[in-house]
């Protein structure tokens, strides 16, 4: 027969093991928060992405963020090789965004553009040919100036814009 | 502090809770206020001149009959002074805040044993699927959370000594939740149904006025106002495998829609007691069908299924064999489970229509009250059985535990992805308002969308893309 005392412990004991997931994730969210009131918490620390990097990870918001902040919506950023790119690689925010097939960012790009003229738009499509998905295409289509005729035939006339990626 | 020296359980059992209510509204007040069911209406209450217009003017709605969810809106609205992000995000942490505080205040901590049953109990409420309904979206107030909140507080009534206030309180609470959302009747049914199990805070005349009340409600809904029901082409809504379009479910239910309503009860009920369906649709048994169950569906199924059955057979033995732990304070779990008893085909029935997350998710929280007294209980027979079956006891609710504890620390995960897709949905709102002729044509109007859009760009938010997969696979909602 075992001493109450020790029954008691043991039943103390299993109590805890009960009550220590839980509390885990009580003290733990805890910690997490009190980190956060001094900007460090560990899941919310939004990372600083350049443009590019932005558009590759579909954070459409980012990418208008920073070309309202003033910087060059055209300048290539480094991206590293990941599952969109299969190497690292300098593109520009619409080619990162057309590499990522997301039609939303693209549409951001576009309508944030400050001096989206023809021959930028003509660069635009031509790099949307790579799209794998209609949306991009179709996306960018929607933003032609009226000075590029209708019938434009990227096939024909992006002679010379490569893939970078 | 002097009864956090005279009772150091009850001082934990907040303690744990505060802990879970300051990370989750950590995470609240990271997410912008949303554009889809919430800028349409903060744009009404800009152009409504009153509350009580916004109150009055509901009264012509077809199927809802919502009149102080309209109210609440414009209030906060006219309160908010510019600062819409404060003040809409302020009161949905004070709502969640108030929903976990009397969720533990319920719970009558007063031993040990309490202790760990209630940290499990949390972790049951805020793992459970039903819960994400109450923190990733608000309409700009999440009216889901607050008809919770108000049936917690019919709750505190019933536990409380009573008198004239409390009646008049219960009586308020009821009218308010009622004009609120629909599922605001189901004050009533706790307000009866703890009257039922004995708790007689409230008292029996008080709760034969809430009756008439409710009797009101459904003479001024349908006999005055001619409020209709939702029909079967509301909205989209799952079944089986799918999801529907409403002229879908016209051309398959619209000859006999008694199938769809059945379904959807029963639909409402698994959802709670199991996790599945989800919304409507059976995702688990879709998944297992094509062979690809990722973890969160697993996690979802191991922990409800054996924490139900656990409720199942204590409630069972309770029924058959009387209360097995004397009078030592288990009388008080045993009520709340008896209400949740009530309240969920309750909750179930109001989900005929349609059934979603949202609707049931006040079930949800009286399933956390019967896993309450359940483990309670389980931990009292674990304390006086032979050493092998308390060990064993002990493992499974580890486990369980463990399990609970994976799905609660899940919806931070399910707040960072919603607060990252708000973000992201403001960068095309002119466009996307454009699009459904919506984006208005008053400067006031136009400058109130760039007030809120621009609170949302600049909200600092992670890039949940950038995380490993293994997150998606297990905390996804």
């Amino acid at each position: 027969m075992e001493q109450p005392v020790v029954q008691g412990l043991r039943a103390l004991g299993w109590l805890a093991l009960v009550a220590l997931p839980g509390t885990a994730a009580a003290v733990l969210a805890l910690a997490a928060f009190m980190l956060g009131l001094a900007g460090l918490h560990p899941l919310w620390r939004a990372e600083s992405l350049n443009m590019s990097e932005a558009a590759e990870y579909r954070d459409a918001a980012t990418v208008l963020e920073l070309i309202r902040s003033g910087q060059d919506p055209d300048a290539r950023h480094p991206v590293r090789r990941g599952p969109v790119f299969s190497k690292d690689a300098m593109v520009t925010p619409l080619e990162a965004a057309v590499a990522a097939g997301r039609a939303e960012v693209v549409e951001v790009w576009l309508s944030a553009h400050p001096n989206l003229d023809r021959r930028m738009w003509i660069e635009a499509r031509c790099v949307a040919r790579f799209g794998r998905t209609d949306d991009i295409r179709q996306t960018v289509d929607r933003h032609r100036p009226a000075d590029v005729p209708a019938d434009f035939d990227p096939e024909r006339q992006c002679e010379g814009v490569e893939r970078r990626w | 502090m002097r009864w956090c020296r005279r009772n150091p359980w009850k001082a934990a059992a907040y303690a744990v809770t505060v802990a879970f209510a300051a990370a989750i509204s950590y995470d609240l007040w990271h997410i912008p206020v949303q554009i889809s069911d919430s800028l349409g209406e903060i744009l009404d209450a800009q152009r409504s001149p009153s509350t009580l217009a916004s109150f009055v003017n509901t009264f012509s709605g077809v199927a809802y009959f919502r009149p102080m969810r309209i109210a609440q809106i414009k209030a906060v609205f006219d309160l908010a002074h510019g600062h819409y992000h404060l003040a809409y995000r302020g009161f949905h942490i004070a709502l969640l805040t108030s929903l976990l505080v009397l969720f533990t205040r319920a719970l009558r901590v007063d031993t040990a044993r309490d202790l760990v049953a209630a940290v499990f109990a949390l972790t049951v409420l805020i793992g459970l699927h039903t819960f994400i309904a109450f923190v990733r979206e608000a309409f700009p107030i999440n009216h889901f959370l607050e008809i919770a909140v108000l049936c917690l507080g019919a709750v505190a009534l019933a536990q409380s000594r009573g008198g004239w206030a409390v009646d008049l309180l219960a009586a308020v609470l009821f009218v308010v939740a009622a004009l609120t959302l629909e599922s605001g009747v189901l004050v009533w049914v706790v307000l009866a149904g703890a009257w039922l199990a004995g708790l007689r805070g409230v008292s029996g005349r008080a709760v034969i006025g809430v009756t008439a009340l409710l009797a009101g409600y459904f003479v001024l809904r349908f006999g005055l106002l001619h409020t209709g029901l939702p029909g079967l082409t509301e909205r989209s809504a799952g079944f089986l495998f799918e999801r529907l379009e409403p002229d879908e479910l016209e051309r398959r239910f619209g000859a006999a829609p008694l199938m769809f309503y059945a379904y959807n009860v029963a639909a409402s009920f698994g959802s709670v007691l199991f996790s599945e369906p989800r919304d409507g649709v059976l995702s688990a048994t879709k998944a297992f069908l094509e062979g690809e169950v990722p973890p969160h569906i697993w996690l979802a199924l191991l922990t409800s299924i054996p924490t139900t059955l656990i409720i199942a057979v204590w409630g069972v033995r309770r029924v058959w064999i009387g209360p097995s732990d004397g009078t030592d304070g288990g009388d008080s779990a045993w009520r709340l489970a008896l209400i949740g008893a009530l309240v969920l085909p309750a909750n179930a029935a109001i989900s005929y229509a349609y059934t979603k997350d949202e609707i049931v998710a006040v079930a949800g929280v009286f399933y956390a009250f019967a896993a309450f007294a359940a483990v309670r209980t389980l931990l009292g027979h674990a304390a006086a059985a032979p050493r092998a079956m308390a060990t064993t006891v002990t493992a499974v609710l580890f486990a369980l535990a463990c399990g609970w504890a994976i799905r609660t620390v899940g919806v931070d995960h399910v707040l960072r992805w919603q607060a990252f897709r708000v973000r992201n949905d403001w960068t095309l709102v002119r466009q996307r308002m454009e699009a459904e002729s919506r984006w208005p044509s008053e400067p006031e109007r136009v400058a109130l969308i760039r007030t809120i859009e621009a609170s949302a760009l600049a909200t600092r938010v992670p890039n949940p893309n950038r995380l490993p997969e293994w997150n998606n696979r297990w905390f996804r909602d």
